[in-house]
Protein backbone atom coordinates (compact mmCIF):
# COMPACT_ATOMS: atom_id res chain seq x y z
CA UNK A 1 0.00 0.00 0.00
CA UNK A 2 1.37 3.42 -0.33
CA UNK A 3 0.91 6.64 1.97
CA UNK A 4 -1.46 9.63 1.93
CA UNK A 5 0.49 12.82 1.01
CA UNK A 6 0.55 14.54 4.03
CA UNK A 7 0.50 11.62 6.20
CA UNK A 8 3.41 10.01 8.39
CA UNK A 9 1.28 7.22 9.03
CA UNK A 10 -1.59 5.53 7.71
CA UNK A 11 -3.16 2.41 8.78
CA UNK A 12 -5.36 0.62 7.04
CA UNK A 13 -7.47 -2.26 7.80
CA UNK A 14 -5.30 -3.28 10.13
CA UNK A 15 -5.72 -6.80 11.61
CA UNK A 16 -3.67 -8.67 13.95
CA UNK A 17 -4.63 -12.59 15.29
CA UNK A 18 -2.97 -15.11 17.59
CA UNK A 19 -2.96 -18.30 17.62
CA UNK A 20 -3.11 -20.40 20.72
CA UNK A 21 -4.02 -24.33 21.63
CA UNK A 22 -7.06 -22.69 23.63
CA UNK A 23 -8.45 -20.21 21.07
CA UNK A 24 -7.07 -17.83 18.54
CA UNK A 25 -7.25 -14.08 19.84
CA UNK A 26 -8.45 -11.37 17.51
CA UNK A 27 -5.82 -8.49 18.83
CA UNK A 28 -6.76 -5.79 16.46
CA UNK A 29 -9.35 -5.82 14.17
CA UNK A 30 -10.05 -3.62 11.07
CA UNK A 31 -8.05 -0.59 12.30
CA UNK A 32 -7.83 2.45 10.05
CA UNK A 33 -6.22 5.99 10.74
CA UNK A 34 -3.59 8.38 10.03
CA UNK A 35 -1.41 10.42 11.80
CA UNK A 36 -0.56 13.43 10.16
CA UNK A 37 3.36 14.78 9.65
CA UNK A 38 4.22 17.02 12.91
CA UNK A 39 1.22 15.85 14.89
CA UNK A 40 1.27 14.05 18.52
CA UNK A 41 -1.58 11.52 18.63
CA UNK A 42 -2.87 9.94 21.52
CA UNK A 43 -3.63 6.03 22.11
CA UNK A 44 -6.14 5.18 24.42
CA UNK A 45 -7.08 2.03 25.82
CA UNK A 46 -7.53 -0.72 28.51
CA UNK A 47 -4.78 -2.69 28.92
CA UNK A 48 -4.92 -5.48 26.28
CA UNK A 49 -6.96 -3.19 23.93
CA UNK A 50 -3.93 -4.17 21.40
CA UNK A 51 -2.23 -0.67 21.72
CA UNK A 52 1.50 -2.30 22.23
CA UNK A 53 -0.02 -4.84 19.24
CA UNK A 54 -0.51 -1.31 16.82
CA UNK A 55 2.86 -0.03 17.76
CA UNK A 56 4.84 -3.49 17.51
CA UNK A 57 3.04 -3.40 14.03
CA UNK A 58 4.10 0.01 12.87
CA UNK A 59 7.57 0.06 13.98
CA UNK A 60 7.59 -4.06 12.10
CA UNK A 61 8.22 -5.21 15.44
CA UNK A 62 5.26 -7.65 14.07
CA UNK A 63 3.96 -8.68 11.07
CA UNK A 64 -0.16 -8.17 10.13
CA UNK A 65 -2.28 -10.82 10.16
CA UNK A 66 -3.95 -8.77 7.31
CA UNK A 67 -4.32 -5.07 6.31
CA UNK A 68 -1.37 -2.77 6.33
CA UNK A 69 0.83 0.68 7.23
CA UNK A 70 2.89 2.86 5.81
CA UNK A 71 5.41 5.26 7.83
CA UNK A 72 6.12 7.87 5.69
CA UNK A 73 4.89 5.96 2.51
CA UNK A 74 7.11 3.13 3.62
CA UNK A 75 5.02 0.29 4.13
CA UNK A 76 5.46 -1.43 7.10
CA UNK A 77 5.88 -5.13 5.89
CA UNK A 78 7.51 -4.82 2.45
CA UNK A 79 10.05 -1.99 3.20
CA UNK A 80 10.22 -2.92 6.78
CA UNK A 81 14.55 -1.09 6.55
CA UNK A 82 12.96 1.93 5.70
CA UNK A 83 10.38 2.24 8.32
CA UNK A 84 13.05 1.63 10.57
CA UNK A 85 14.81 4.38 9.90
CA UNK A 86 11.97 6.24 10.58
CA UNK A 87 10.78 5.35 13.95
CA UNK A 88 12.12 5.80 17.14
CA UNK A 89 10.66 3.60 19.77
CA UNK A 90 9.95 3.62 23.37
CA UNK A 91 8.71 0.54 25.15
CA UNK A 92 9.36 1.04 28.88
CA UNK A 93 9.21 -1.28 31.35
CA UNK A 94 11.75 -2.64 33.35
CA UNK A 95 13.46 -4.75 30.78
CA UNK A 96 14.67 -4.41 27.13
CA UNK A 97 18.48 -2.97 28.52
CA UNK A 98 21.35 -4.55 30.03
CA UNK A 99 20.83 -4.29 33.16
CA UNK A 100 24.60 -5.03 33.91
CA UNK A 101 25.55 -2.22 32.37
CA UNK A 102 25.72 1.45 32.83
CA UNK A 103 22.76 3.41 30.81
CA UNK A 104 26.03 5.24 28.99
CA UNK A 105 27.29 2.13 28.08
CA UNK A 106 23.80 0.90 26.91
CA UNK A 107 23.22 3.89 24.75
CA UNK A 108 26.35 3.44 23.22
CA UNK A 109 25.82 -0.17 22.20
CA UNK A 110 22.35 0.82 21.01
CA UNK A 111 24.08 4.04 19.13
CA UNK A 112 26.15 2.07 16.91
CA UNK A 113 23.38 -0.26 16.03
CA UNK A 114 21.52 2.38 14.87
CA UNK A 115 24.68 3.40 12.33
CA UNK A 116 25.67 5.86 14.69
CA UNK A 117 29.81 6.17 14.45
CA UNK A 118 31.69 6.29 17.68
CA UNK A 119 32.13 9.92 17.78
CA UNK A 120 28.76 10.42 16.91
CA UNK A 121 28.13 7.99 19.12
CA UNK A 122 28.98 9.59 21.94
CA UNK A 123 28.62 13.03 21.72
CA UNK A 124 25.03 12.13 21.03
CA UNK A 125 24.32 10.39 24.23
CA UNK A 126 26.64 12.81 26.14
CA UNK A 127 23.77 15.18 24.87
CA UNK A 128 20.42 12.94 25.52
CA UNK A 129 21.97 12.44 29.01
CA UNK A 130 22.03 15.71 30.15
CA UNK A 131 19.03 16.33 28.20
CA UNK A 132 17.15 13.85 30.29
CA UNK A 133 18.94 14.75 33.70
CA UNK A 134 20.94 10.82 33.53
CA UNK A 135 24.46 12.72 33.52
CA UNK A 136 24.88 11.97 37.16
CA UNK A 137 23.74 8.38 37.19
CA UNK A 138 25.39 7.66 33.68
CA UNK A 139 27.92 5.65 34.77
CA UNK A 140 25.91 3.34 37.17
CA UNK A 141 24.91 -0.12 36.24
CA UNK A 142 20.86 0.46 34.97
CA UNK A 143 19.69 -2.56 37.49
CA UNK A 144 20.52 -0.02 40.47
CA UNK A 145 18.30 2.31 38.67
CA UNK A 146 14.28 3.15 39.60
CA UNK A 147 11.94 2.51 36.87
CA UNK A 148 11.69 6.32 36.44
CA UNK A 149 15.37 6.42 35.25
CA UNK A 150 14.93 3.22 33.57
CA UNK A 151 11.75 5.05 31.57
CA UNK A 152 14.47 8.08 30.95
CA UNK A 153 17.18 5.16 29.62
CA UNK A 154 14.48 4.23 27.18
CA UNK A 155 13.58 7.32 26.27
CA UNK A 156 17.27 8.30 25.44
CA UNK A 157 17.38 5.32 23.26
CA UNK A 158 14.06 6.07 21.35
CA UNK A 159 15.93 9.84 21.16
CA UNK A 160 19.21 8.65 19.55
CA UNK A 161 18.71 8.47 16.05
CA UNK A 162 16.58 11.27 15.57
CA UNK A 163 13.37 9.48 14.35
CA UNK A 164 10.83 11.39 12.26
CA UNK A 165 8.22 9.12 13.93
CA UNK A 166 8.44 9.07 17.59
CA UNK A 167 6.31 5.73 19.00
CA UNK A 168 6.33 6.01 22.62
CA UNK A 169 4.35 2.86 24.77
CA UNK A 170 3.39 4.37 28.38
CA UNK A 171 6.31 6.78 28.47
CA UNK A 172 6.01 8.43 32.21
CA UNK A 173 5.13 4.72 33.60
CA UNK A 174 6.87 5.44 37.25
CA UNK A 175 8.42 8.68 36.53
CA UNK A 176 7.89 11.42 39.09
CA UNK A 177 5.91 14.40 38.79
CA UNK A 178 8.78 16.59 37.90
CA UNK A 179 10.18 14.18 35.78
CA UNK A 180 6.86 13.48 34.08
CA UNK A 181 5.91 17.70 33.64
CA UNK A 182 9.49 17.85 32.10
CA UNK A 183 9.04 14.66 29.45
CA UNK A 184 5.46 16.49 28.79
CA UNK A 185 8.00 19.60 28.06
CA UNK A 186 10.06 17.61 25.68
CA UNK A 187 7.33 16.00 23.38
CA UNK A 188 6.50 19.61 22.85
CA UNK A 189 9.44 20.33 22.05
CA UNK A 190 9.77 17.29 19.72
CA UNK A 191 6.78 18.42 18.10
CA UNK A 192 8.32 21.60 17.24
CA UNK A 193 10.46 20.45 15.68
CA UNK A 194 8.41 18.83 13.03
CA UNK A 195 8.31 15.41 14.72
CA UNK A 196 5.55 13.34 14.69
CA UNK A 197 4.48 11.36 18.12
CA UNK A 198 2.37 8.43 18.58
CA UNK A 199 1.57 7.99 22.34
CA UNK A 200 0.27 5.04 24.01
CA UNK A 201 -0.83 6.00 27.48
CA UNK A 202 -3.48 5.80 30.84
CA UNK A 203 -2.37 9.21 31.83
CA UNK A 204 -5.24 10.66 30.87
CA UNK A 205 -4.18 14.46 32.05
CA UNK A 206 -1.33 13.81 29.87
CA UNK A 207 -3.11 12.92 26.93
CA UNK A 208 -5.48 15.92 26.56
CA UNK A 209 -2.45 18.37 27.58
CA UNK A 210 -0.13 17.28 25.13
CA UNK A 211 -2.06 15.25 22.24
CA UNK A 212 -3.43 17.06 19.45
CA UNK A 213 -5.66 14.05 18.69
CA UNK A 214 -6.83 11.12 20.20
CA UNK A 215 -7.82 7.38 19.79
CA UNK A 216 -9.83 5.26 21.91
CA UNK A 217 -9.29 1.65 21.14
CA UNK A 218 -11.14 -1.23 22.87
CA UNK A 219 -11.33 -4.95 22.08
CA UNK A 220 -9.24 -4.36 19.43
CA UNK A 221 -11.10 -1.85 17.53
CA UNK A 222 -10.79 2.05 16.91
CA UNK A 223 -13.78 2.97 18.78
CA UNK A 224 -13.39 6.98 18.33
CA UNK A 225 -10.63 9.12 17.23
CA UNK A 226 -10.43 13.11 17.41
CA UNK A 227 -9.17 16.65 19.05
CA UNK A 228 -10.00 16.02 22.65
CA UNK A 229 -12.24 19.39 22.56
CA UNK A 230 -14.51 17.90 19.92
CA UNK A 231 -14.92 13.95 20.74
CA UNK A 232 -15.66 16.04 24.24
CA UNK A 233 -18.15 18.06 22.72
CA UNK A 234 -19.27 14.98 20.45
CA UNK A 235 -20.03 13.03 23.38
CA UNK A 236 -22.08 15.38 25.18
CA UNK A 237 -20.82 14.95 28.29
CA UNK A 238 -22.05 16.76 31.18
CA UNK A 239 -20.43 19.81 32.98
CA UNK A 240 -19.57 19.50 36.94
CA UNK A 241 -20.70 22.96 38.89
CA UNK A 242 -19.84 22.90 42.48
CA UNK A 243 -20.98 25.82 44.67
CA UNK A 244 -19.89 26.60 47.82
CA UNK A 245 -21.53 27.97 50.85
CA UNK A 246 -24.65 26.11 49.53
CA UNK A 247 -27.74 25.90 52.01
CA UNK A 248 -29.28 22.41 51.87
CA UNK A 249 -32.32 24.35 51.98
CA UNK A 250 -32.33 25.28 48.37
CA UNK A 251 -32.03 21.81 47.06
CA UNK A 252 -35.73 21.16 46.08
CA UNK A 253 -35.49 24.57 44.08
CA UNK A 254 -32.26 23.54 42.17
CA UNK A 255 -33.87 20.14 41.46
CA UNK A 256 -36.82 21.83 40.06
CA UNK A 257 -34.40 23.08 37.38
CA UNK A 258 -34.52 21.27 34.19
CA UNK A 259 -31.53 19.69 32.62
CA UNK A 260 -29.81 19.86 36.29
CA UNK A 261 -28.64 16.40 38.02
CA UNK A 262 -27.79 16.77 41.74
CA UNK A 263 -24.72 14.49 42.84
CA UNK A 264 -24.08 15.58 46.41
CA UNK A 265 -25.43 18.42 48.68
CA UNK A 266 -25.01 19.81 52.03
CA UNK A 267 -24.99 22.86 53.84
CA UNK A 268 -21.68 23.71 52.65
CA UNK A 269 -21.66 22.95 49.08
CA UNK A 270 -23.18 21.28 46.13
CA UNK A 271 -22.16 19.22 43.04
CA UNK A 272 -24.60 18.91 40.13
CA UNK A 273 -24.15 18.44 36.27
CA UNK A 274 -25.83 20.07 33.84
CA UNK A 275 -26.66 18.54 30.50
CA UNK A 276 -26.55 21.72 28.68
CA UNK A 277 -25.87 25.37 28.20
CA UNK A 278 -29.51 26.73 28.92
CA UNK A 279 -29.14 24.57 32.48
CA UNK A 280 -26.16 25.71 33.09
CA UNK A 281 -27.23 29.33 32.86
CA UNK A 282 -30.59 28.86 34.40
CA UNK A 283 -28.49 27.47 37.42
CA UNK A 284 -26.09 29.86 37.85
CA UNK A 285 -28.40 32.48 37.65
CA UNK A 286 -30.88 30.49 40.63
CA UNK A 287 -27.01 30.17 42.50
CA UNK A 288 -26.29 33.99 42.22
CA UNK A 289 -29.46 35.43 42.73
CA UNK A 290 -29.25 33.69 46.74
CA UNK A 291 -25.49 35.30 47.32
CA UNK A 292 -23.81 32.27 46.56
CA UNK A 293 -20.67 33.53 44.66
CA UNK A 294 -18.73 30.78 44.87
CA UNK A 295 -18.97 29.04 42.09
CA UNK A 296 -16.83 26.65 39.95
CA UNK A 297 -17.65 24.76 36.23
CA UNK A 298 -15.87 22.13 35.43
CA UNK A 299 -15.81 20.91 32.07
CA UNK A 300 -16.11 17.26 31.08
CA UNK A 301 -12.48 15.46 30.78
CA UNK A 302 -11.08 12.68 28.77
CA UNK A 303 -10.95 10.46 31.89
CA UNK A 304 -15.11 10.93 31.22
CA UNK A 305 -14.77 10.20 28.19
CA UNK A 306 -13.02 7.62 28.45
CA UNK A 307 -15.18 5.56 30.81
CA UNK A 308 -18.06 6.48 28.64
CA UNK A 309 -16.66 5.25 25.60
CA UNK A 310 -14.74 2.20 27.08
CA UNK A 311 -16.61 -0.84 28.79
CA UNK A 312 -16.14 -1.06 32.80
CA UNK A 313 -14.46 -4.13 32.90
CA UNK A 314 -12.89 -3.29 36.97
CA UNK A 315 -9.60 -5.88 36.56
CA UNK A 316 -10.87 -8.10 33.95
CA UNK A 317 -8.80 -7.99 30.59
CA UNK A 318 -11.30 -8.59 27.37
CA UNK B 1 32.34 -3.36 15.70
CA UNK B 2 34.70 -2.35 18.48
CA UNK B 3 31.73 -0.95 20.26
CA UNK B 4 30.16 -4.46 19.86
CA UNK B 5 33.13 -6.12 21.33
CA UNK B 6 33.47 -3.51 24.08
CA UNK B 7 29.75 -4.23 25.18
CA UNK B 8 30.49 -7.77 25.44
CA UNK B 9 33.19 -7.51 27.29
CA UNK B 10 31.79 -5.80 29.94
CA UNK B 11 28.83 -8.15 30.09
CA UNK B 12 30.99 -11.37 30.26
CA UNK B 13 33.53 -9.54 32.41
CA UNK B 14 30.69 -8.18 34.96
CA UNK B 15 29.53 -11.97 35.81
CA UNK B 16 33.15 -13.64 36.59
CA UNK B 17 31.48 -16.88 37.12
CA UNK B 18 31.42 -16.99 33.26
CA UNK B 19 35.29 -17.85 33.25
CA UNK B 20 34.50 -20.86 34.89
CA UNK B 21 35.52 -23.25 32.03
CA UNK B 22 38.24 -21.21 30.72
CA UNK B 23 39.46 -21.25 34.29
CA UNK B 24 39.32 -25.03 35.44
CA UNK B 25 40.28 -26.31 32.00
CA UNK B 26 43.81 -25.71 32.31
CA UNK B 27 44.01 -27.41 35.45
CA UNK B 28 43.28 -30.43 34.06
CA UNK B 29 46.29 -30.00 32.20
CA UNK B 30 48.28 -30.04 35.53
CA UNK B 31 46.52 -33.84 36.13
CA UNK B 32 47.44 -34.75 32.20
CA UNK B 33 50.82 -33.07 32.65
CA UNK B 34 51.36 -34.90 36.03
CA UNK B 35 50.06 -38.32 34.57
CA UNK B 36 52.68 -37.71 31.69
CA UNK B 37 55.66 -37.02 34.50
CA UNK B 38 54.19 -40.75 36.23
CA UNK B 39 54.32 -42.72 33.04
CA UNK B 40 57.71 -41.27 31.74
CA UNK B 41 55.59 -40.18 28.65
CA UNK B 42 56.57 -36.70 28.01
CA UNK B 43 56.51 -36.99 23.76
CA UNK B 44 52.59 -36.62 24.38
CA UNK B 45 52.80 -33.06 26.04
CA UNK B 46 52.09 -31.05 22.98
CA UNK B 47 49.18 -33.47 22.48
CA UNK B 48 48.09 -33.28 26.48
CA UNK B 49 48.20 -29.28 25.81
CA UNK B 50 46.17 -29.06 22.47
CA UNK B 51 43.21 -31.22 23.69
CA UNK B 52 43.09 -29.29 26.34
CA UNK B 53 42.88 -26.09 24.87
CA UNK B 54 40.30 -27.66 22.51
CA UNK B 55 37.92 -28.89 25.04
CA UNK B 56 38.66 -25.45 26.94
CA UNK B 57 37.22 -23.71 23.37
CA UNK B 58 34.52 -25.55 22.92
CA UNK B 59 33.21 -25.73 26.53
CA UNK B 60 33.63 -22.37 26.34
CA UNK B 61 31.55 -22.15 22.76
CA UNK B 62 28.81 -24.20 24.04
CA UNK B 63 28.30 -23.04 27.81
CA UNK B 64 29.02 -19.25 27.41
CA UNK B 65 28.87 -17.85 23.95
CA UNK B 66 25.30 -19.82 22.84
CA UNK B 67 24.02 -17.99 25.51
CA UNK B 68 24.55 -14.91 24.42
CA UNK B 69 21.19 -14.65 22.50
CA UNK B 70 18.85 -16.36 25.40
CA UNK B 71 20.43 -13.60 27.71
CA UNK B 72 19.43 -11.30 25.36
CA UNK B 73 16.33 -12.69 25.32
CA UNK B 74 15.78 -12.99 29.34
CA UNK B 75 16.84 -8.96 29.39
CA UNK B 76 14.10 -8.21 26.98
CA UNK B 77 16.59 -6.76 24.40
CA UNK B 78 15.37 -8.66 21.68
CA UNK B 79 12.60 -6.76 20.74
CA UNK B 80 14.60 -3.56 20.23
CA UNK B 81 17.13 -5.31 18.61
CA UNK B 82 14.43 -6.36 15.73
CA UNK B 83 14.48 -2.59 15.10
CA UNK B 84 17.69 -2.62 13.49
CA UNK B 85 17.50 -6.40 12.76
CA UNK B 86 20.49 -6.39 10.32
CA UNK B 87 22.69 -4.58 13.18
CA UNK B 88 21.60 -6.60 15.66
CA UNK B 89 22.45 -9.90 13.94
CA UNK B 90 26.11 -8.91 12.88
CA UNK B 91 26.49 -7.44 16.53
CA UNK B 92 25.04 -10.88 17.43
CA UNK B 93 27.91 -12.88 15.13
CA UNK B 94 30.96 -10.17 16.59
CA UNK B 95 29.83 -10.59 20.27
CA UNK B 96 29.69 -14.55 19.71
CA UNK B 97 32.92 -14.85 18.27
CA UNK B 98 34.72 -11.97 20.89
CA UNK B 99 33.49 -14.16 23.24
CA UNK B 100 34.78 -17.52 21.91
CA UNK B 101 37.73 -16.07 21.24
CA UNK B 102 38.19 -15.87 24.92
CA UNK B 103 39.55 -19.16 24.67
CA UNK B 104 42.57 -18.36 22.92
CA UNK B 105 44.21 -17.78 26.40
CA UNK B 106 43.64 -21.23 27.31
CA UNK B 107 45.64 -22.37 24.46
CA UNK B 108 48.90 -19.53 26.14
CA UNK B 109 47.88 -20.90 29.64
CA UNK B 110 48.55 -25.00 29.09
CA UNK B 111 51.66 -24.28 26.90
CA UNK B 112 52.81 -21.97 29.63
CA UNK B 113 52.00 -24.50 32.26
CA UNK B 114 53.66 -27.40 30.37
CA UNK B 115 56.86 -25.16 29.77
CA UNK B 116 57.28 -24.38 33.62
CA UNK B 117 56.64 -28.50 34.36
CA UNK B 118 59.53 -29.10 32.39
CA UNK B 119 57.71 -30.60 29.10
CA UNK B 120 58.28 -29.46 25.72
CA UNK B 121 55.03 -27.63 25.00
CA UNK B 122 55.57 -25.29 22.22
CA UNK B 123 54.51 -25.68 19.03
CA UNK B 124 56.86 -26.33 15.97
CA UNK B 125 55.40 -24.18 13.61
CA UNK B 126 53.63 -21.27 15.98
CA UNK B 127 52.16 -19.55 13.74
CA UNK B 128 50.54 -21.66 11.80
CA UNK B 129 49.18 -23.07 15.24
CA UNK B 130 48.09 -19.65 16.01
CA UNK B 131 46.83 -19.73 12.73
CA UNK B 132 44.56 -22.74 13.00
CA UNK B 133 43.61 -21.78 16.45
CA UNK B 134 41.99 -19.01 15.45
CA UNK B 135 40.02 -20.53 12.93
CA UNK B 136 38.85 -23.36 15.16
CA UNK B 137 37.71 -20.23 17.33
CA UNK B 138 35.56 -18.74 14.04
CA UNK B 139 34.17 -22.23 13.67
CA UNK B 140 33.00 -22.76 17.43
CA UNK B 141 31.80 -19.39 17.31
CA UNK B 142 29.50 -20.59 14.64
CA UNK B 143 28.73 -23.59 16.41
CA UNK B 144 27.35 -21.41 19.16
CA UNK B 145 25.71 -19.50 16.95
CA UNK B 146 23.51 -22.15 15.82
CA UNK B 147 23.38 -23.34 18.99
CA UNK B 148 22.10 -19.82 20.51
CA UNK B 149 19.57 -20.19 17.76
CA UNK B 150 17.97 -23.24 18.34
CA UNK B 151 17.84 -22.32 22.21
CA UNK B 152 15.82 -19.69 21.43
CA UNK B 153 13.48 -21.67 19.06
CA UNK B 154 13.45 -24.53 20.82
CA UNK B 155 14.17 -24.37 24.47
CA UNK B 156 14.42 -28.13 25.54
CA UNK B 157 17.95 -28.15 23.70
CA UNK B 158 19.22 -25.83 26.91
CA UNK B 159 18.59 -29.40 29.12
CA UNK B 160 20.46 -30.86 26.11
CA UNK B 161 23.19 -28.62 26.35
CA UNK B 162 26.00 -30.93 28.41
CA UNK B 163 25.00 -33.37 25.78
CA UNK B 164 26.90 -30.73 23.52
CA UNK B 165 30.19 -31.48 24.82
CA UNK B 166 31.63 -35.26 25.07
CA UNK B 167 29.81 -36.14 21.73
CA UNK B 168 32.01 -33.33 19.94
CA UNK B 169 35.11 -34.19 21.58
CA UNK B 170 35.45 -37.55 20.35
CA UNK B 171 33.95 -36.60 16.68
CA UNK B 172 36.51 -33.40 16.76
CA UNK B 173 39.09 -35.88 17.79
CA UNK B 174 39.90 -34.41 20.75
CA UNK B 175 40.25 -37.00 22.89
CA UNK B 176 40.64 -40.17 20.44
CA UNK B 177 42.14 -40.14 16.81
CA UNK B 178 39.12 -39.45 14.22
CA UNK B 179 40.06 -42.24 12.73
CA UNK B 180 39.28 -44.35 15.37
CA UNK B 181 35.72 -43.73 15.68
CA UNK B 182 33.24 -46.61 14.23
CA UNK B 183 32.95 -46.32 10.28
CA UNK B 184 29.57 -45.11 10.23
CA UNK B 185 30.64 -41.53 11.59
CA UNK B 186 33.59 -40.84 9.50
CA UNK B 187 31.33 -39.35 6.93
CA UNK B 188 30.69 -36.82 10.07
CA UNK B 189 33.98 -36.12 11.02
CA UNK B 190 34.95 -35.31 7.39
CA UNK B 191 32.65 -32.33 7.46
CA UNK B 192 33.10 -31.26 10.72
CA UNK B 193 35.55 -28.67 11.07
CA UNK B 194 37.11 -29.33 14.04
CA UNK B 195 38.28 -32.99 13.57
CA UNK B 196 40.13 -31.17 10.04
CA UNK B 197 41.38 -28.46 12.16
CA UNK B 198 42.17 -30.24 15.34
CA UNK B 199 44.52 -32.75 13.18
CA UNK B 200 46.05 -29.48 11.48
CA UNK B 201 47.03 -28.23 14.57
CA UNK B 202 48.47 -31.48 16.02
CA UNK B 203 50.72 -31.79 12.92
CA UNK B 204 51.76 -28.23 13.10
CA UNK B 205 52.62 -28.46 17.03
CA UNK B 206 54.54 -31.35 16.11
CA UNK B 207 56.06 -29.64 12.95
CA UNK B 208 55.53 -32.08 10.03
CA UNK B 209 52.66 -30.86 8.17
CA UNK B 210 52.04 -31.77 4.20
CA UNK B 211 49.93 -29.77 2.10
CA UNK B 212 49.37 -26.92 4.60
CA UNK B 213 47.60 -24.61 1.84
CA UNK B 214 45.30 -27.60 0.49
CA UNK B 215 44.24 -28.16 4.53
CA UNK B 216 44.10 -24.82 5.62
CA UNK B 217 41.57 -24.16 2.70
CA UNK B 218 39.54 -26.92 3.42
CA UNK B 219 39.46 -25.49 7.44
CA UNK B 220 38.71 -22.50 6.08
CA UNK B 221 35.70 -23.38 3.85
CA UNK B 222 34.22 -25.83 6.60
CA UNK B 223 34.64 -22.91 9.34
CA UNK B 224 32.43 -20.23 6.77
CA UNK B 225 29.92 -22.96 6.48
CA UNK B 226 29.60 -23.22 10.18
CA UNK B 227 29.60 -19.42 10.75
CA UNK B 228 26.79 -19.04 7.72
CA UNK B 229 25.57 -21.96 9.11
CA UNK B 230 24.96 -20.25 12.33
CA UNK B 231 24.16 -16.88 11.45
CA UNK B 232 21.26 -18.01 8.99
CA UNK B 233 19.98 -20.09 12.01
CA UNK B 234 19.96 -16.67 13.94
CA UNK B 235 18.31 -14.57 11.26
CA UNK B 236 15.47 -17.67 10.93
CA UNK B 237 14.78 -16.64 14.62
CA UNK B 238 14.78 -13.16 14.19
CA UNK B 239 12.29 -13.79 11.43
CA UNK B 240 10.17 -15.96 13.53
CA UNK B 241 10.25 -13.21 16.78
CA UNK B 242 8.79 -10.80 14.27
CA UNK B 243 6.17 -13.24 13.11
CA UNK B 244 5.20 -12.93 16.86
CA UNK B 245 6.76 -17.19 16.86
CA UNK B 246 9.14 -17.01 19.37
CA UNK B 247 8.34 -15.27 22.64
CA UNK B 248 10.43 -12.68 23.14
CA UNK B 249 10.91 -12.71 27.05
CA UNK B 250 12.14 -15.33 28.86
Amino acid sequence: MTGTGGSMLAVRGLSRRFESRKAPRLALDDVTFDVARGEVLGLLGPNGAGKTTLVRIITTLLLPTSGGATVAGHDVVRDARAVRRTVGLLLGGERGLYSRLTARQNLRYWAALHGLDTRTGRRRVTELLEELGLSDRADEQVRTYSRGMLQRVHLARALLSRAELLIMDEPTNGMDPHAAAAFDDLVRRQRAEGTTVLLATHDMRQAQSLCDRVALIDGGRLRAIGAPDTLLTDAQLLRTVTARGFRAELTPAVRAIGGVLVQSDDDSELVARVTDGAALGALLNALVTVGINEISVTPPSLTELYRARISDRDFQLR
Amino acid sequence: MTTYLSTQWRLVASQPGLFATLAIMPLYSLVFYTTLRAQDRPDLAPIVALTTFGMSMWAHGMFVASNIVENDRREGVIQQGLLTPAAYQWSMVIRIIGTTALSLVALAEVVVIGVLLGFSTVPESVTLCVLVAMLLVLGTAGAALLVSALGVRVQAIRSLQNALTYPFYLLGGLILPADWLPEPVHWLTRIFFLSHGFRLLQDAAAGHVTDVTSRLAVLLLLVLAQLLVGACALAVVLRAARAGRVPLYG
